[in-house]
């Protein structure tokens, strides 16, 4: 007691009792022995005497009792504080037994006989007394220790180690101080309801013992730093949840530890239990916990999406949902469920029912999945980009979309990831494309309805409609043959430009699955699988009637664009390949006359039929020709191309060697024969010519364009320019030409024969012997001979039928009038307008001007960025505007 | 007069417009501008250009250079174009952003030119204005002058108006031809 009294709480709780007489250390003072209570006379009695009552009155009573419960308090108390804590806790054994009996009838008289606190007066029950000394005694000899400990820095690692520690001391502390209360007290209390059986024992001394131990709670509550406490036990419960789920953290993945064996798992397991029950005797758990466990328990389900267990199935293409679910249900659940019975061991609500109700399992699962999905929404592009191997990621998500708000962040989230990585500058239609077709293929496995497919692809196609290049990759891609790409890539070669989206050449190698969906989903009532349209799909959606790429790349386009990007392209794919059967073509208009109807579609239809006639038409001809003149040798070949269907062609004209013309006059002739009144009219440079040339010391074969034939074919012209014989012998002299004399000679352009001239150098068949003179390269001193033996020229007849060839476009010089072409007929407009625009409205960049270019100029501006940079450089040469960076304005003076 | 559909106050000789308003003629009035657009780029007269604004066809900007042998010689002005809807039937509004000293020109740019008033014709097109503009420069109509100041000076002192066509001349920014536009 000494201590007691140095402590400041002693002192302060000795000012407190000064006032209110009633706390407890003054009570251990016993009332002096000696003192007699004289009682007091009720009014009119003589005051003593030897024959006074002898009957006490009850006043009398009433001080005698309080001499007499004084007297007992004293003695009790005083041997409840023999009591010593301290060494409770340092295992010395405790004083209390061989209780006295006069403190047990002390003890006796305070708490069931006269001695209990009376009803309305401020007398302080013995259990009281013990409650607060037990307070009093932790707070002063245990609380300091522990709070030191909690103030301490310590780091993740010692988690379990001051856990552990807390609650052992705690624990310890508890049993300790509620031992006397246990020992001595209540069964004196309940003595006397021996006779009854243990239920009534039970109702009267549960209560104080419950009261008991709320009181010490509420200080062991106080004695740890709670906010640190919720976030070590949290920190543990995620710990010990991931180690025994296996669940490796992010930091170490590379080094992911050996997973724990199941003894290892077990042991682990049950020193939790025992912390936890610990915890949860000393109060610290319960509702207060609760939160804590509910966040350790979202971090937990966190790490497990995270981790390797719900990886992407890269390989079986399968949804890892399943065993999400199972995971839930079997490991996470039950794990929630241990942890929730350890901390709730003692709260009054009773033991929690073993299984867990449907309903909260369903919840939970729900929340899983919900993680899991937004987990796989973050990385949707880079799923979709990788598609088909994805396809496990994708099915992961269609449980997700089922969720309440699911569907609207999946849309949200992933037009955002379109928007910053796919839909800008830096990507090339193609890709554009290509991620298109994955998205729509990806979007129909998830959602087949369509809606999230119209949701997320209302961006991209926007985005496309803007771009110059688009329809023409389409129909190009379209037309390619996929196994030439594949070729290409597989040699490393670039395809033209990049300009083909593989994505849609392999699908135009499906077979169309156009036909089996025409039926109305909505309107077949038989279907069995009917459902309705997702929630969030507008009143008025209407699934676009066929979900396969093709379609939905179809639909992209005002049909107007698309059809004369197709007439272009069809043009040149069919003049290009005049040996095929033409089925993909064939294919792709009946496509097209489905998409965009075939009244649009004529002209290209006009195109198809135009080049399988020319082939019937070539084998009559030919075989006309052959039957009747053998000596030509060479054969023709004739497009017939109705020219009013067909869009521009290359209209350069020029002089074909002596034999061709004569074939094609003898060809016209046959053709008149044929058809009834029309004329051809020869387009010779759209042409293909397979040619053989003898040189002096090797053979060149090969295709080329005729321009090139002609040019090679001039200088074996040389002696006889007019009459032009092919395979004339004898010649020595290597005749040589200049650009200017086959200009002249040729009728042709410069253009044309410089590319022609180009060409035979770069296939060493001729030498540029000095600037602009040109001479066959015979690397030994022999003659150069060319021949024909194919040549044609594309047409068009004055009437509406055409004409002939056989065309073969060039890398460089295409059938169809390129945009190049177009450009640098109307430069002259264009400039106009571009310097009156910087004149009037002041400087401007690029977009800008194109902007208005294409607003302005009637009839537009079919052209693009680069065009117009094109025609800006031109201007700039002229000094007539001036270019700062992206902008350009008039240049002034 | 108040063109409500198409939002524009036209200019106050509303006896010679004809009553066409709407959409319908909305696409006429496109198409003839572009034509009128065409024709001015192609024949590219020397001194006078202009071009309609980036958002909207109806608002043009022209560059004028004053003529030789004037005080306005070697200097350039900025004008703008409104047209109504109802154009050619109705005049352009034609002003000065640039500032300009001269007699039938106020100093908010407004002008007193009748063809562009009561004599105005749909046979008048942004060249035909502008060229008359070009003369209207070198020979002010004095008899119904805008800035009386102006036209009193002009016939006194031709040099103190000379200076005082340079004193006011100030060539814009873009920006204030973007201002001029609004």
């Amino acid at each position: 007691m000494a201590a007691l009294h140095e402590s400041p709480l002693s002192r302060e709780s000795l000012i407190f009792s000064s006032v209110f007489s009633l706390s407890a250390a003054t009570h251990t003072t016993p009332t002096p022995l000696s003192t007699p209570d004289l009682g007091s006379i009720e009014p009119g009695q003589s005051f003593g005497g030897v024959f006074g009552s002898n009957q006490p009155s009850q006043q009398q009573s009433a001080a005698q009792r309080q001499v007499r419960r004084n007297l007992a308090w004293s003695s009790a108390t005083r041997f409840l504080g023999q009591f010593a804590l301290e060494d409770a806790m340092k295992g010395r054994p405790t004083e209390l037994r061989g209780m006295p009996s006069d403190v047990r009838d002390a003890m006796e008289f305070l708490l069931m006989g006269g001695g209990c606190p009376l009803p309305e007066s401020n007398e302080e029950s013995l259990v009281d007394w013990y409650t607060n000394e037990a307070l009093r005694r932790f707070v002063v000899d245990i609380s300091p220790e522990l709070t030191t400990k909690w103030r301490a820095d310590f780091d993740e690692h010692s988690t379990w180690h001051i856990l552990i520690y807390t609650t052992s001391k705690l624990v310890q502390a508890h049993r300790h101080l509620a031992q006397p209360l246990k020992d001595i007290l209540l069964p004196i209390i309940s003595r006397p309801s021996r006779r009854a059986d243990d239920a009534i024992e039970a109702l009267t001394t549960l209560p104080i013992i419950s009261r008991f131990n709320r009181e010490l709670r509420a200080a062991f509550v106080q004695a740890v730093d709670a906010g640190r406490f919720a976030e070590y036990l949290e920190h543990l419960l995620v710990d010990t949840g991931r180690k025994l789920f296996s669940i490796e953290g992010r930091g170490n993945e590379n080094g992911e530890g050996p997973e724990l064996s199941r003894e290892e798992k077990q042991k682990i397991r049950e020193r939790l239990t025992t912390l936890l029950r610990g915890i949860g005797s000393i109060g610290l758990g319960g509702d207060k916990s609760t939160w804590v466990v509910g966040a350790a328990m979202a971090k937990l389900l966190d790490n497990f999406v995270d981790s390797r267990h719900m990886k992407v199935d890269w390989y079986t293409r399968n949804s890892v949902v399943r065993t999400l679910k199972h995971w839930v249900k079997e490991g996470y659940m039950r794990y929630f469920q241990e942890i929730m019975a350890c901390l709730e061991v003692e709260s009054e609500s009773g033991p929690q029912p073993s299984s867990i109700p449907p309903a909260s399992l369903q919840r939970c699962q729900e929340i899983a999945i919900n993680r899991l999905g937004r987990a796989r929404v973050a990385d949707l592009f880079d799923f979709i980009v990788r598609w088909d191997g994805s396809l496990g990621a994708i099915r992961d998500l269609k449980e997700y979309i089922t969720l309440p708000g699911a569907r609207v962040h999946l849309t949200h989230s992933f037009s955002r990831q379109l928007s910053r990585r796919l839909l800008h500058a830096g990507a090339t239609t193609s890709d554009i494309l290509d991620v298109y077709v994955y998205i729509i293929k990806a979007f129909n496995e998830l959602d087949p309805k369509g809606v999230l497919l119209d949701r997320v692809a209302r961006p991209i196609r926007r985005y496309l409609k803007d771009r110059d290049d688009t329809a023409r990759i389409i129909v190009v891609s379209l037309l390619k043959d996929v196994d030439e790409i594949i070729a290409d890539e597989k040699t490393g070669r670039l395809d033209i430009g990049g300009n083909v989206s593989k994505q849609i050449a392999l699908e135009m190698k499906y077979p169309s699955a156009h036909a089996l969906q025409e039926q109305d989903y909505d309107l077949d009532w038989g279907n069995m699988d009917w459902t309705p349209d997702p929630i969030d799909a507008e009143p008025e959606y209407k699934r676009s009637k066929s979900s396969d790429v093709i379609a939905s790349l179809l639909t992209l386009y005002d049909r107007e664009d698309f059809i004369t990007e197709l007439k272009d392209i069809l043009g040149e794919y069919l003049l290009k390949y005049e040996d095929s059967d033409f089925e993909k073509e064939q294919r792709l208009v009946e496509l097209f006359k489905v998409r965009l109807g075939e009244d649009k579609m004529q002209a290209c239809e006009v195109m198809l039929h135009d080049v399988l006639e020319s082939k019937r038409i070539n084998r009559d001809i030919n075989a006309s020709i052959n039957r009747e003149n053998v000596r030509l040798g060479s054969e023709l070949n004739a497009q017939i191309l109705s020219s009013y269907f067909w869009p521009p062609l290359r209209e350069d004209a020029f002089r074909v060697p002596q034999p061709v013309h004569a074939l094609q006059q003898r060809y016209a002739a046959g053709f008149e024969g044929i058809k009834d009144m029309r004329r051809l009219q020869w387009y010779p440079a759209l042409g293909q010519v397979e040619v053989e040339l003898q040189l002096q010391d090797r053979e060149w074969r090969g295709d080329c364009h005729p321009w090139q034939a002609s040019v090679v074919y001039a200088f074996d012209e040389s002696i006889s320019s007019i009459s032009g014989l092919e395979n004339d012998p004898g010649r020595s002299t290597t005749p040589s030409r200049t650009v200017e004399e086959l200009k002249i000679m040729l009728q042709m352009d410069e253009q044309l024969v410089c590319n022609a001239l180009q060409f035979w150098t770069a296939h060493r068949v001729l030498v540029e012997v000095s600037p602009g003179i040109y001479e066959v390269q015979e690397t030994l001193p022999a003659d150069g001979g060319s021949s024909g033996d194919k040549a044609g020229g594309s047409g068009k007849s004055a009437s509406r039928t055409a004409p002939p060839l056989h065309t073969e476009t060039g890398a460089h010089v295409s059938a169809v009038k390129s945009q190049e072409d177009r450009l640098m007929e109307n430069v002259d407009i264009y400039r106009h307008f571009i310097v009156g625009m910087l004149t009037n409205q002041g400087a401007m960049p690029v977009a800008k001007i194109l902007m208005m270019l294409k607003m302005t100029m009637p009839g537009g501006f079919p052209f693009g960025m680069e065009e117009v940079r094109t025609l800006l450089g031109r201007l700039v040469e002229e000094r007539k505007v001036v270019g700062q960076g992206d902008i350009y304005s008039v240049s002034k003076g | 007069m108040m063109d409500p559909s198409a939002g524009f106050v036209g200019s106050d000789s509303g006896k010679t417009s004809t009553p066409m308003m709407g959409t319908s003629n909305q696409g006429n009035v496109t198409k003839r501008l572009q034509s009128e657009l065409m024709s001015l780029m192609m024949s590219s007269t020397p001194g006078i250009s202009a071009f309609p604004s980036a958002d909207n066809l109806l608002l043009w900007t022209a560059t004028m250079t004053g003529p030789e042998g004037t005080p306005y010689a070697g200097l350039t002005f900025k004008l703008t174009f409104q047209f109504p809807t109802t154009y050619p039937y109705a005049p352009p509004t034609v002003l000065f952003q640039t500032p300009i000293y001269h007699p039938n020109i106020d100093f908010s740019g407004r002008i007193c030119l009748d063809i562009l008033k009561d004599k105005w014709s749909a046979i008048y097109n942004v060249q035909s204005v502008l060229l008359s503009l070009q003369s209207l420069l070198g020979e002010p109509n004095n008899a119904s002058p805008l800035n009386a100041q102006a036209a009193e000076i002009w016939d006194k002192d031709p040099a103190e108006f000379k200076r005082l066509v340079i004193g006011r001349h100030r060539d814009l920014s873009d920006e204030e031809i973007l201002e001029g536009l609004s």
